[in-house]
């Protein structure tokens, strides 16, 4: 993940009991893309991260936001 | 798209990293046992061979292959993290192509290295440096 960007997906991902594959599914990713994203290896385009979001049926800066240390 | 699409996606990723890993490994041993011999730089089906054999796996890595797959599949193969892959990939490759270049034109102070060896090595080197930079950037 970009440094100082902090994410939520794996948490509200396990709140709706939805697997990674799941959500791969229904944003149209591979479930590594799900897996790197929520271990902060890969930063999603703004693109896949309102994807994201809506699949989430939250707000994108529920999802992503920036890390309050910085 | 289903489950299975993202499943078989998977699979087909993780395969075709492993193909590409083997692909750079029969590259630099071929660079190793073709170093100097004339034969597999000369102008006729042998010496061709090395550029079928670099342009295939320069496309393959370029579009991320599955030419024959359809829509979904190919979209599941070559997604963002995938795309990212490939770039960071490439650009590994540029770099050991302008290094090996640089180390060969040094190497050639010293000792004698033919055009065609030494065009050998900076294509394979760099693609073979491509193509398992990509293979590890998938399997992580």
């Amino acid at each position: 993940m970009a440094e100082g960007l902090a994410n939520r997906l794996r948490e509200l991902r396990a709140e709706r009991d939805l697997t990674q594959a799941a959500l791969a599914e229904a944003v149209g990713v591979s479930r590594k893309t799900i897996n790197t994203v929520e271990n902060g290896v890969f930063t999603p385009s703004v693109h896949l991260a309102l994807k994201l979001a809506r699949a989430l049926d939250c707000k994108v800066e529920d999802v992503f936001s920036l890390d309050p240390k910085e | 798209m289903n489950a299975n699409d993202i499943e078989r996606a998977e699979r087909m990723s993780r395969g075709r990293a492993a193909i590409m890993a083997l692909a750079a490994l029969v590259l630099v041993i071929n660079l190793a046992l073709q170093y100097g011999n004339p034969a597999y730089v000369s102008a006729d089906v042998r010496g061709a061979s090395w550029i079928v054999v670099i342009g295939l796996w320069l496309f393959i890595l370029w579009n991320g292959g599955g030419l024959r797959l359809k829509g979904n599949m190919r979209a599941l193969l070559n997604d963002e993290l995938s795309l990212q892959n490939r770039a960071r990939a490439l650009s590994t490759g540029f770099y050991v192509a302008v290094l090996g270049a640089l180390i060969l034109f040094a190497t050639e102070w010293r000792v004698p290295v033919g055009a065609g060896d030494a065009l050998k090595l900076v294509s394979g080197s760099a693609l073979a440096a491509a193509l398992l930079r990509y293979a590890w950037l998938e399997w992580r």
